[in-house]
């Protein structure tokens, strides 16, 4: 307020040095800081402070109603011996491996389709959105109908194909591995079209007369994959396999509407496994830790990326000399 | 090397006829120009070639064997694209060994077949370079480098100097002019420009419409045109066309004024006609010459290219001399008898060539 105060007395034309006040006002360098001030401000509030109390409650034995005082690495070293956090963090990491290859395969397979010349192609690429467009806890519940022990769409269709026998229907989810490969499918069931309409946009850019010169090159259909799709389109699946390695290893909402982690905690991620601990125990400082100690995870696949996405030499726009 | 021979050929996209029934034959060795306006046919024609497009009806031959139901890469032709079709994740070198390395060719062999090439075509320097870093002429002879490294049978022009801005375009084309020479690949080169087609062409085919519509060498059909397509399409400025009838010895414009004429067909006399008279054949006759007025003066140094009216129509005349014309002002045009055109007013076609 003084500043501002100062500012307006000294508003009149001067013909001397202008003050600091008024050069942070004109000077075109400070400009662009006082256009990004609004986003910094909300990215502080709703980003960084989150994630500084994250990491202070993670330090602390907080808990629901209590302030907690610091304790140190006290919830890190009860983690690192808890065999049901040991559990959820090879699962995530499973989870996250499995979902995200087969994504990317079964999504590659059906951009390449989507990229021919289909009849009805407007209509079937709209489709292929669908699982994306469903909200995660509908499809979630849908998987739940499907996978059901005693409901199950599909050991009725077994035991009608004569596959099983009636009496011993399979106990999709509660069986723990049962139940960590319905997860998964149910994962990479919602998460293709992503892939695929990402990877399509990207086929969608490569020039048809590549794929000509290669073929008058003698080139077979695999190796016009091999040498002319598949190069071209790296940049872009670094892209999408960043982003979706970061959605699948923090997912929630699926394992939450699907199996609440059970059964014995076979599909605890860390994300469930954190709210189930910080908010539903109430232990606020070991469900932060729990929720910290994704970070150098996700940390790493960032920087896999960034590397990754490290713009290649042949992208590079060059002068001639 | 080999011959090409294109017989009665056809295409149609769905009930869409594109190409009504060509016939081009194309000996060993030969630079064959296709050229028309765009719509024509003649890519779609090129593509036919490459093995890129079916062929709806009739045959192509390259040498000895009916290519139809021969995939592209059997028939042993190679094609550069309008936009190069560079490969942009591989480097020079490698964009010109790619169908080399494809055949499995070993690798020595691979870098003395690319190290010729791109000797021939002045590329040593940038062997390392990628796509992104060449200018339009570097990736346009990097373009014909993947195609002679292939040492095929047909080389395939597709339009390939229109990316070029006009002073490389005119470099361009003598370049691959002296690459053919030295070369003597059979070739068939698509454009639209029909100066690139009469400066480069050992025979050219005016395509129009789907259909040929004459075919031969540049200064036959310069010389000779068998109808006024041909005629308005093949010489820049585009020749001057005239309607009138025939009168003896001499056209008579639809105003009055009268033009010469060699020996008129002896059928025709009186009938509805169109006189065609290239710009260069105009010369100033002060006695004999029909009268016409200045509307524009345009010089290009070498020449004067003057827009007149004659008779009430406007008429393009080129002069090597230097008049000093001015809008407005009143000169008598003559032709020389000799190199006058006349065309059939319903059909198009060349009535008589004098």
């Amino acid at each position: 307020m003084a500043d501002a105060a100062v500012a307006r007395t000294e508003a009149r034309p001067m013909p001397g040095e202008p003050s600091a006040w008024q050069q942070l006002k004109v000077n075109r360098n400070w400009l662009g800081f006082w256009f990004m001030v609004p986003a910094m401000a909300f990215l502080v509030l709703f980003l960084v402070y989150p994630l500084g109390k994250g990491l202070w409650m993670s330090f602390t034995d907080a808990r629901i109603g209590r302030e907690g005082r610091f304790v140190g690495l006290e919830n890190f070293e009860w983690l690192s011996e808890d065999s049901d956090f040991i559990g959820a963090l090879i699962f995530t990491i499973v989870f996250t491996f499995v979902a995200s290859a087969v994504k990317f395969a079964i999504g590659l397979y059906l951009a390449l389709l989507l990229n021919n010349n289909l009849p009805f192609k407007a209509f079937i690429r709209s489709v292929v959105l669908i699982p994306f467009i469903v909200p995660t806890v509908l499809s979630a519940v849908a998987f739940w109908w499907i996978f059901d022990t005693q409901f199950s769409v599909i050991t009725w269709g077994l035991v009608k194909m004569g596959i099983i026998d009636r009496g011993s229907p399979i106990n999709w989810m509660g069986d723990p591995f049962m139940a960590q490969c319905v997860v998964i499918f149910a994962n990479i069931w919602r998460g293709i079209p992503f892939i695929a309409i990402t990877l399509l946009a990207g086929l969608q850019t490569v020039s048809p007369s590549l794929y000509e010169a290669a073929t008058l090159d003698g080139a077979t259909r695999w190796q016009n994959f091999r040498y002319v799709t598949y190069p071209l389109l790296t940049p872009i699946i670094a892209v999408v396999m960043t982003f979706s390695v970061l959605f699948t290893f923090t997912d929630f909402q699926l394992i939450w509407a699907m199996t609440r982690g059970g059964p014995v905690n076979a599909t605890h991620l860390m994300a469930t496994l954190s709210y189930q601990r910080g908010i539903l125990g109430g232990n606020l400082g070991e469900g932060a830790a729990i929720a910290i100690s994704m970070v150098p995870f996700l940390l790493a696949a960032i920087m896999f990326s960034w590397f990754g996405l490290q713009r290649r030499k042949w992208q590079q726009g060059e002068s001639n000399d | 090397m080999a011959s090409v021979d294109i017989r009665d050929v056809r295409k149609s996209f769905g009930s869409t006829a594109i190409i009504h029934g060509v016939s081009v034959p194309i000996a060993d060795g030969e630079f064959v120009v296709l050229v028309g306006p765009s719509g024509c046919g003649k890519s779609t024609l090129l593509r036919m070639i490459a093995g890129l497009e079916n062929i709806t009806g009739g045959e192509i031959a390259i040498g000895d064997r009916v290519v139809n139901n021969v995939p592209p890469k059997e028939r042993d032709i190679a094609m550069v694209f309008q936009n190069y079709a560079l490969y942009p994740h591989m480097t020079v070198a490698d964009n010109m060994g790619f169908s080399l390395k494809l055949r499995n060719a070993p690798q020595s062999e691979i870098d003395s077949k690319v190290k010729r090439a791109a000797e021939i075509l002045n590329l040593g320097a940038l062997l390392d370079r990628f796509p992104r870093q060449l200018s339009g002429g570097q990736r346009q002879r990097v373009a014909m480098g993947r195609a002679i490294v292939r040492d095929p049978q047909v080389f395939l022009f597709d339009e390939p100097l229109s990316n070029l801005d006009a002073k490389l375009r005119v470099a361009m084309r003598t370049e691959i002019k002296e690459l053919h020479q030295r070369l003597k690949t059979t070739t068939v080169y698509v454009t639209h420009d029909q100066i690139e087609a009469m400066t480069m062409a050992d025979k050219i085919v005016v395509m129009h419409d789907g259909i040929v519509e004459q075919m031969g060498a540049p200064l036959d059909l310069y010389d000779n045109p068998v109808n006024l397509f041909v005629a308005g399409f093949i010489g820049s400025p585009a020749m001057n066309f005239l309607r009138g009838k025939i009168d003896g010895q001499s056209f008579v414009l639809e105003g009055g004024a009268r033009l010469p004429l060699g020996t008129p067909p002896s059928a025709s006399a009186s009938q509805p006609a169109i006189y065609g008279i290239r710009p260069e054949h105009f010369l100033i006759d002060n006695e004999a010459g029909a009268a016409a007025e200045v509307v524009v003066v345009e010089p290009t140094g070498s020449e004067i290219q003057v827009v007149a009216r004659l008779d009430g129509q406007e008429v393009i005349a080129v002069f090597r001399e230097r008049h000093d014309f001015k809008p407005g002002d009143k000169i008598r045009l003559g032709t020389d008898r000799r190199v006058t055109h006349l065309f059939d007013a319903q059909s198009g076609k060349t009535l008589a060539r004098q």
